[in-house]
């Protein structure tokens, strides 16, 4: 009874939340308001189904529904909204590469080392401003494997796994949308460039890169990120309080 | 941290026109979490704790409107929590940008509007944009692009690995 009730309750669910469930990632451009359905439907992921084979990647409620929740906030119902993402961890065969032998010393007796680079969110959203942005968090994970010989005679192997991560957002401005160097300037941590495309239209980046924090964190930082990008279209001032002239 | 002063509480009886509190009224509620601005729909119903005139869109099961409720949600599971966050976002910008009057400003801004009874948010829905940003933008500056990019103005999505 209860896993008929259950089998009906994942029947129910968006495809694409399925798709999340069972292959731990999706990709796929849908309206603005299908997302945010989607989103609701995540967030009570855990209320509705509870088999241990149909749980989603702890990313889904982090970041995923958050990210979903805001850009809905900022687009018309009808907007195409795309989204792209990995949720099965940077360390998977097929986002590695080569492998590196690395020279060692003892009781070191062999190394190697491989990269591995996740793009594990890829964000592409039309604004009701006009704007189009676009994010990416990449991490990136150096493993290094090291077999060594203990004291005892013995051999172990280590395994040592650097991840950075790397959040850029990208904002297309519409033909004309005036931009200003915004004050005070942005972090360090923060690189920003404003590039002039030639039709007019203005292209603002922020690209962030550090140590891969928390989760919980990540969330805060594509925000900062993205936060950047709307400090430089200054707001527009109402008729009774006109822009000073320079 | 302290809280806000509260808005003055609506007069008994309801003033008519554009920004008051009478059948006229239109949803005071800040939508957006980037791209800012007054809701503008036609108002149904006044929060009970901050008094302000929302739409039934923004009110909830509870009468509260979404910024009221959104204060209250601690997780991205509660459709509201935007609203609570945005706020929370904006004050934590402030402490990345070493400057506390961005959010704030904006907000006091917006209730000073809201207060001179008009302005730009009686054209429902929509209205016009309320872009988050610093106070003072006198614009002038010269940008390029070329001082601040590093490693990272290539366009492309090639990672460096320095
Ligand atoms: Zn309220
Ligand atoms: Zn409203």
């Amino acid at each position: 009874m209860f896993w008929r009730k259950q089998r009906k309750a994942w029947e129910r669910l968006h495809p694409l939340h399925r798709q999340l469930a069972e292959e731990q990632r999706f990709s796929a451009t849908l309206p603005a308001a299908e997302w945010a359905e989607l989103a609701t439907g995540l967030a009570t992921h855990d209320q509705t189904i509870t088999k241990r084979k149909w749980r989603l990647p702890p990313r889904a409620a982090s970041v995923l529904v958050p990210v979903l929740r805001v850009l809905r906030e900022d687009m018309e119902p009808g907007a195409p909204l795309g989204v792209t993402t990995d949720l099965r961890g940077a360390v998977v065969p097929d986002k590695g590469g080569e492998l590196r032998g690395l020279q060692v010393r003892p009781p070191a007796l062999a190394g190697s080392e491989r990269f591995f680079t996740d793009p594990w969110l890829l964000v592409r959203a039309e604004l009701r401003d006009g704007s189009v942005l676009e994010l990416a968090v990449v991490d990136r994970v150096r493993q290094r494997r090291i077999r060594k010989k203990s004291r005892s005679g013995k051999i172990k192997h280590k395994v040592k796994e650097k991840p950075v991560r790397v959040v850029r957002a990208t904002r297309r401005l519409p033909k004309g949308m005036a931009v200003a160097r915004p004050a005070p300037p942005a972090p360090a941590w923060l690189a920003v460039t404003a590039q002039q495309k030639e039709n007019g239209r203005t292209v603002l980046r922020a690209t962030a890169k550090g140590p891969a924090h928390a989760d919980h964190r990540v969330i805060e930082l594509i925000l900062t990120v993205t936060g950047e990008l709307f400090r430089w279209t200054p707001p527009r001032r109402s008729a009774a309080t006109p822009r000073r002239a320079r | 941290m302290t809280t806000p002063p509260m808005p003055p509480m609506p007069p008994t009886g309801p003033p008519s026109g554009p920004g008051g509190y009478g059948a006229a009224a239109r949803c005071a509620m800040l939508t957006g979490f980037f791209v800012l601005r007054r809701c503008g729909r036609p108002a149904a119903a006044h929060c009970p704790s901050c008094t302000r005139a929302v739409c039934p869109e923004h009110s909830g099961p509870d009468a509260l409107c979404s910024e009221c409720r959104g204060r209250l949600a601690e997780h991205a599971h509660d459709p509201s929590w935007t609203y609570g966050y945005r706020r929370t976002h904006y004050e934590n910008s402030s402490s990345v940008y070493g400057s506390n009057t961005w959010y704030p400003d904006f907000d006091q801004h917006d209730r000073n509007a809201f207060e001179a009874g008009g302005g730009d948010y009686g054209s429902a829905p929509g209205g016009d944009d309320w872009a988050a940003a610093s106070g003072d933008h006198t614009g002038g500056d010269e940008w390029d692009g070329s001082d601040t990019g590093g490693d990272w103005d290539s366009g492309g999505d090639g990672l460096v690995d320095s």
